[in-house]
This record gives structure tokens, C-alpha cells and sequence, in this order.
């Protein structure tokens, strides 16, 4: 099966570094568009009506939050493009941002408009510094040719933290602060950034923008299932030949995008959506991807069957526990207990309440912590219990047995 | 005012808008244990002890700052509530432990007395390598056992939100978050005073007065310098791109360079130090010239990072954490950098290397070993 490529058409086809190519591309004609004859209830209108939903992972309906900012009181409003993807294994705003930024600063220039803010940030992980030059050259293009008049787009590189990905984290990364995650209400549509009216989109989710209003609502929402609209980019790594970014209509099957574009042949584990996504086993190679199932930001990283189970959650806590914020205690403290207990049974030294605990600690940090991260963290320990019990059960019983050799 | 009415555990309740549920249900004489929840302070939601069920919502919320909706059905004591908030006090005994269940501070511990409220047993898992420092006792004031701290904060929001200085700040991330005076050094300020508010507020017995007693019942009148007038949280939107300019011009954030950036921006130098600690690309301690950063996270280390690593540590002669002794280079693992489709791959400061292989690591190497100074190089 082919790619469809929609929010990626531009990219390796365009010249990122000359506004020029990506006029000739129908580029900035769907910004001419809302501003010369669509008001913002329109433009608000027609992403809602085209189902476009959030593709940082979380998937909440965009046009919808994008209501919540226009209705809310106050004249100072943001935009915040979230560009700090830090979810282990993915790789697709890198993609975008390097071969089309301009899509992005058209998405952004179009949802400034609809929300009416007059100030955007750009949210850069500290990670993709590199790319830092393209995207400055690209707003500064955008700029000389007023596009973006009225609208200021600033650029903030961050750190080095994944938990600043979380819309809240990284309102307070922008703020100057460290990057621990806000609690909730308020929500950052009616109190978000310096305390105004906040939008924050995923940068796939900005660059679909230029898409939908150019070619209408009833195009997108034609693509894909009955509650994710349009295309979904995804990002494969690990076992397969062909690793890379994949953009297919939302409800493909994960086989038709590990086995067929990115060349999987030997299956064991699909992690979907990264560190805190999914753990599957192969049988579910049939599952269409959509916000329905399994999604995620649409990292996948496929393992064979060389690969350990109890390796792959390992390092995966691993990663989790060092991004944690420290902010609440489910998830400073129990991402480090999962963390020492894991690292115990790959180094066979399992204890047989070993899974009892794992799946005790990460339920409560499923039902009690403060955010995402903590939440998130539960869900591949949750899965691989579910799923791969018989390989921690081994585990313990080998454990249990050398250890009684040993006296 | 709209009455708003709710249900707690079967009984009928009824509000106003703002009254959180933990409000609510003390006003029915519902008692739900709070650790980071008190008087006076802006709630904070972290020790998440609170949390309580509502009819409706996937997860459960925190009673300190859930405000109460119309027609909420709460449960306070459910068994998912209960299970769930033992398990939260067995995690804070499991990295708590040690020095307050030898000696009687244990009574004077909050933790201790809500794990035998509710009846948690010892826990079934300890952290291997809790929190662990010295206790400091050089402040005549205060005496600091942070190894019992449980980081509810209370202490940095009482002493500014009640005293209205700003002693205390919260300093790196994760397991290892800390509650810090200026650049971690022990509490000795001259601005701190004899007022015991830190102390009264603190639910362990981390803060205690300087002969080993933490008075309990009456609140101490605190000796404040008056109500507080400025901004509960500063808003210091310069901080995070100024500490990363600094990086970049001294390859690390220096304690000096911190309190010039401090003065400049009229905040305490503890709450720059506070960002500085908390970001993987801030170092504030010194780096060589040029700093290595291999992948380690899974779709790098399936594809061999531990090779990468092998590499740059024959190639250079270090460990990851340590510099050459010619300065010229550092050497770091990170965490996921966004190029898994060019597993195994390293940033060197910030060029991206992919697809790496023994050879390959050795010629970038060779070329950033001719170079002078090249973080200064153009972006």
C-alpha cells in the first residue's frame, strides 16, 4: 500500500530554505483565504467540522480548543506550537520542521487568526537546536513577504526535558520556570501562559491547518475513520528495514505500516506511542491506528523476537523515571521503584511479589498523578503484565531457582 | 451566589463556586488526609494523599484542588480511594524510612501518623538508594534532616507565602529533587530569622528547631516583616534563555554567573539554580570544550548504542560524566534525541550524527579535535 501525503506534500519536494518553492506549492493561499473571506468563527467552524483532532497524542478535538480561547475573556491571547517532541521513538516534527516549516508558520498565522492572538511562540526541544536556523529563516521569509503582519512569532529553544512536552510543563518552561507540570482547572484555553487564554498545537497538527482550509472540511473528514479524521504521520524505528516517517489515512492497520512500507518481518513487540504508550504483542497487527485504539504521537518501534521483554520495559521505565518532573509523589517516587524493580529482574535477581508490586504502584500512579507522565507511566508496565505475563513469571521462577543453588 | 449541591460518601452537601471538595468535606466533618494541603498556603497538589473518587471522571482528582461542580457524586473512602492513597503513603515510608522509624520523631511524622491512620503496613518495597544528606545544623534557627523530607513544599511556600522572604527553592528533578538554599549549600542566611514557620509547616520532622523539638498544636505567631506584597510567583520569562546563553558562551552555568543573573533579574539566586538544575542541557558544573550526548534510549540502544559508547570511551579515554583532561571534550548519555531513524546517533553539542559506526565516531571525533572552541561556532 502507498502513503498518502497530505500534510507531508511538500517535504523533500520543496526548497526550506526559499519561500518562493513553497508558493508555487498553493503555499500561504489558504492564509489569504481566512483572512480575505472567511471570518473566525468560519475558520473556527471549519476545523471543527473537518474533526480534526490534537496529533501531540492526547487528541483532544483542535477546533473545539480553539473556541475555548476565542470565547474567552480578555484581549491578550496566545498560541503556543508545541515543537518540543520528546516521546521516545518520535521523529516527526524533526521531519516537518526540517523539509516544510513553512506549513507550520501558515498553520500558526491561520489559528493566530481564528483565536485572536497576536503573539505565537514556537516551542523548540533543545535536542533539534540544529534546526533552529531553518525555522528563524523561514519566519524571517514569511515575514519580509507579510504574511505574518500583525503577528509576532517568537522562537524558544528548550532544554533538554521531555516533561516539557506536557502543554503544562511547557507553559511554565516558557514562563522561565522549571518545567513541572500546572494541575488542572484551569485549563490553558481560559488561563494558560502568563495567566491568558492559551492554545497549544502539536506542529502536524498546525501544518493539517493550511490543508483543511484550502481544500474544505468535508475533504478532510472524508479521510480516515469515524472519530480521527484525516492522515496520521508516523515515525518506525527499531526492527525493520526501512525506518522512517510514514504519513497513511487514519485506520490503516499497524501491518499495513511495519510490515509493508517500513519491511517488518520478525515481530515480537510493537511499542505504540512511545515510552508512555502501548506495549503490544503481535496479534494485534490487524488493529486499525486511530484515536479509537492506539495512537499516541504515532511513534512505533517494532522489536523481534531477539529482544527480551523484560529489557524493552525496562529501559523504557528508565527513561520515564529520569523524565519525570519530581513534582508528586506517584510518579518521583514510583517511577523509581518500577525503575529499581525492573532493573532487578533483567539483572535475574526477581522476587516473587515482584509483579504483585509493579502492577500496585503503577495503577496508583495511573489514578493519582498530577500529569500525563505520571499517568503514562503506568501503561507500559500495565500492558507488558497483560500481555507478556509468562515472560516475567520465567523470569522470577529462573530467579528463584539460581538463587537456591546459591543457597 | 449559586448554591452548587453535591453528594459526599451518600451525603448531601452544598457550596459555593471556588470550595474545593477537601473544603466541602470538611465542612460535613469528613476528615480526608492531606500532606501538602494547609492554611494559609495556596494549595499545591503534589503529595496527592488526598485524592478522592468522583462519579464520572476516569481518574481520581485531589480533593485539595478539585473545585466542586454541580450535582458531583464523591466517594472519600471507596476502596479504589483507599487502596489507591495506601499505596501513595507506602511510596513516601519506602524512600522516607530509616532515621524517623529508629528514633521518637516518628511520632512527630505526619507520614507515620497517617500510615497508622489508615492502616498501611510496612512497606513491601524500600528504594535501594533513597534520598540521602547530611544533616545540617548550622543555621541557629533551623535544623535541616532532609533525608525525612517527603518534598510536600510546604516549607518553600510557607516562608513565602506567610513570612514573605524566600528561603527555600526547589532544586533538580525527578527522585532527585531537593528543597535548596541558594546553590545547595546548608542553611546558614542571615535573612532567615528565629520566626519557626518552615518548621510548624513542615509535616516530618526534616525541619525541626535546633535542639531536636518541633512543637506541635498552636501555630507560632510568625514574625513576619509584614503581609506579602510581591508577586506570589514571579513571572521571569528571560531566566530559562539567559541560563542557555550562558551555557553556550562557558560551556556551564557557574554560581556566579547565577547570581549576577539573579541580581539582574531581581530573583533569589536558589530559584535560578532551581532551573539551571532542572533542565539535561544545563550544566552547572564545568564541561569541556565540546560535549558528546549518545542516545541511549531504545531505538538507539537495539541498534547498538552501547557500541557508540565502547567508542568514544576508547577513543577519548573517559567514562560517561567525565571530561578529558585536556578539556576538550565532556561526555554524556542522554535520553531520546528524535533520530531513531538514524539509530545508534549522538549530538555533539548541537550537530546531529547518525547511523554511527566505530569509524565514523572516530573521524567526527578527529575532526572536532583539530577545531578550536566550536560551541562558538555559527548556528
Amino acid at each position: 500500500m502507498a502513503e498518502s501525503r497530505i500534510i507531508l506534500k511538500n517535504c523533500e519536494v520543496i526548497d526550506p530554505a526559499d519561500i518562493g518553492t513553497y508558493i508555487e506549492k498553493d503555499g500561504f493561499k489558504a492564509l489569504e483565504k481566512a483572512r480575505t473571506s472567511m471570518s473566525q468563527e468560519s475558520v473556527i467552524d471549519e476545523v471543527k467540522s473537518s474533526g480534526l483532532r490534537g496529533r501531540g497524542g492526547a487528541g483532544f478535538p483542535c477546533g473545539v480548543k480553539w473556541e475555548l480561547a476565542a470565547n474567552a475573556d480578555g484581549s491578550e491571547k496566545y498560541l503556543i506550537c508545541n515543537a518540543d517532541e520528546g516521546e521516545m521513538g518520535t521523529f516527526k516534527d524533526r521531519y516537518l520542521l526540517e523539509y516544510d516549516p513553512f506549513s507550520l508558520i501558515e498553520g500558526i498565522a491561520i489559528a493566530a487568526y481564528a483565536i485572536g492572538a497576536v503573539k505565537a511562540y514556537i516551542y523548540l526541544r533543545g535536542e533539534y537546536r540544529y534546526l533552529l536556523s531553518t525555522i528563524r529563516g523561514a519566519i524571517g521569509q514569511a515575514v519580509e513577504k507579510g504574511y505574518l503582519d500583525g503577528l509576532d512569532i517568537v522562537l524558544q529553544e528548550g532544554a533538554g526535558a521531555y516533561i516539557c512536552g506536557e502543554e503544562t510543563a511547557l507553559m511554565n518552561s516558557l514562563e522561565g520556570k522549571r518545567g513541572e507540570a500546572r494541575f488542572k482547572p484551569p485549563f490553558p484555553p481560559v488561563s494558560g501562559l502568563f495567566e491568558k487564554p492559551t492554545i497549544i498545537n502539536n506542529v502536524e497538527t498546525l501544518a493539517a491547518i493550511p490543508r483543511i482550509i484550502l481544500n474544505g472540511a468535508e475533504w478532510f473528514s472524508n479521510i480516515g475513520t469515524e472519530k480521527s479524521k484525516g492522515t496520521k504521520i508516523f515515525s518506525v524505528s527499531g526492527d525493520v528495514s526501512r525506518p522512517g516517517i510514514y504519513e497513511l489515512p487514519m485506520g490503516s492497520s499497524l501491518k499495513q505500516l511495519v510490515v509493508d512500507l517500513a519491511g517488518a518481518t520478525d515481530i515480537k513487540i510493537i511499542q505504540v506511542g512511545g515510552a508512555a504508550g502501548r506495549l503490544l504483542p503481535y496479534n494485534w497487527l490487524d488493529t486499525a491506528l486511530s484515536f479509537e485504539t492506539v495512537l499516541g504521537a504515532g511513534a512505533v518501534t517494532v522489536f523481534d523476537s531477539s529482544r527480551d521483554m523484560i529489557d524493552v520495559v525496562f529501559k523504557t521505565i528508565e527513561f520515564l523515571a529520569e523524565e519525570s518532573c519530581g513534582l508528586c509523589t506517584p510518579c518521583r517516587e514510583g517511577s523509581q521503584v518500577l525503575f529499581e524493580i525492573l532493573e532487578r529482574l533483567r539483572n535475574g535477581e526477581g522476587e516473587q511479589q515482584d509483579t504483585d508490586v509493579l502492577e500496585d504502584v503503577a495503577n496508583t500512579m495511573a489514578e493519582a498523578s498530577l500529569c500525563g507522565l505520571g499517568q503514562g507511566t503506568a501503561v507500559p508496565v500495565l500492558d507488558s503484565l497483560n500481555f507478556f505475563k509468562q515472560d516475567y513469571k520465567n523470569r522470577i521462577e529462573q530467579s528463584l531457582y539460581i538463587k537456591s543453588l546459591l543457597g | 451566589m449559586e448554591k452548587i449541591e453535591i453528594t459526599i460518601d451518600g451525603r448531601p452537601a452544598s457550596g459555593t463556586e471556588g470550595m474545593t471538595i477537601l473544603d466541602a468535606a470538611r465542612q460535613l466533618g469528613i476528615e480526608i488526609p492531606a500532606l501538602c494541603n494547609e492554611q494559609g498556603l495556596k494549595p499545591s497538589g503534589n503529595c496527592r494523599i488526598c485524592v478522592v473518587e468522583v462519579e464520572g471522571m476516569n481518574r481520581l482528582v485531589p480533593a485539595c484542588h478539585t473545585p466542586i461542580e454541580q450535582g458531583m457524586n464523591i466517594s472519600t473512602r471507596s476502596h479504589r480511594v483507599t487502596e489507591t492513597r495506601k499505596i501513595i503513603v507506602e511510596l513516601m515510608l519506602a524512600s522516607h524510612t530509616g532515621p524517623c522509624m529508629a528514633d521518637n520523631a516518628a511520632k512527630e511524622c505526619s507520614v507515620h501518623n497517617i500510615a497508622s491512620d489508615i492502616e498501611v503496613a510496612p512497606p513491601r518495597f524500600l528504594i535501594q538508594n533513597p534520598r540521602s544528606y547530611p544533616v545540617e545544623m548550622m543555621s541557629p534557627y533551623v535544623k535541616r534532616d532532609l533525608s525525612r523530607c517527603i518534598l510536600c513544599r510546604n516549607c518553600v511556600r510557607a516562608c513565602r507565602e506567610i513570612v514573605g522572604h524566600n528561603v527555600y527553592s526547589m532544586a533538580y528533578r525527578g527522585f532527585n529533587s531537593k528543597v535548596v538554599v541558594d546553590c545547595d549549600v546548608p542553611l546558614d542566611k542571615d535573612v532567615c530569622k528565629d520566626c519557626g514557620v518552615c518548621i510548624e509547616y513542615c509535616p516530618t520532622s526534616a525541619l525541626m528547631y535546633p535542639d531536636g523539638t518541633k512543637t506541635k498544636g498552636e501555630r507560632a505567631v510568625p514574625k513576619t516583616k509584614g503581609p506579602w506584597t510581591g508577586e506570589l510567583d514571579p513571572k521571569q520569562p528571560e531566566l530559562l534563555t539567559l541560563l542557555i546563553q550562558e551555557q553556550r558562551k562557558s560551556g556551564y552555568v557557574s554560581s556566579d554567573a547565577m547570581q549576577k543573573i539573579a541580581d539582574s533579574m531581581d530573583l533569589d539566586v536558589g530559584d535560578v539554580y532551581g532551573v539551571a538544575t532542572f533542565y539535561a542541557f544545563l550544566s552547572t558544573t564545568p564541561n569541556g570544550e565540546n560535549v558528546i550526548r549518545i542516545c541511549k534510549s531504545l531505538p538507539c540502544y537495539m541498534k547498538h548504542a552501547q557500541m557508540v559508547i565502547d567508542s568514544v570511551e576508547e577513543e577519548l579515554g573517559i567514562k560517561p560524566g567525565e571530561t578529558t583532561s585536556d578539556g576538550k571534550f565532556s561526555f554524556e548519555l542522554t535520553n531520546c534525541i528524535g533520530a531513531c531513524d538514524k539509530a545508534p546517533a549522538m549530538l555533539v553539542n548541537e550537530q546531529l550524527y547518525g547511523n554511527l559506526t566505530p569509524e565514523k565516531i572516530s573521524s567526527i571525533l578527529k575532526s572536532y579535535k583539530m577545531e578550536d572552541l566550536p560551541w562558538q561556532s555559527p548556528e
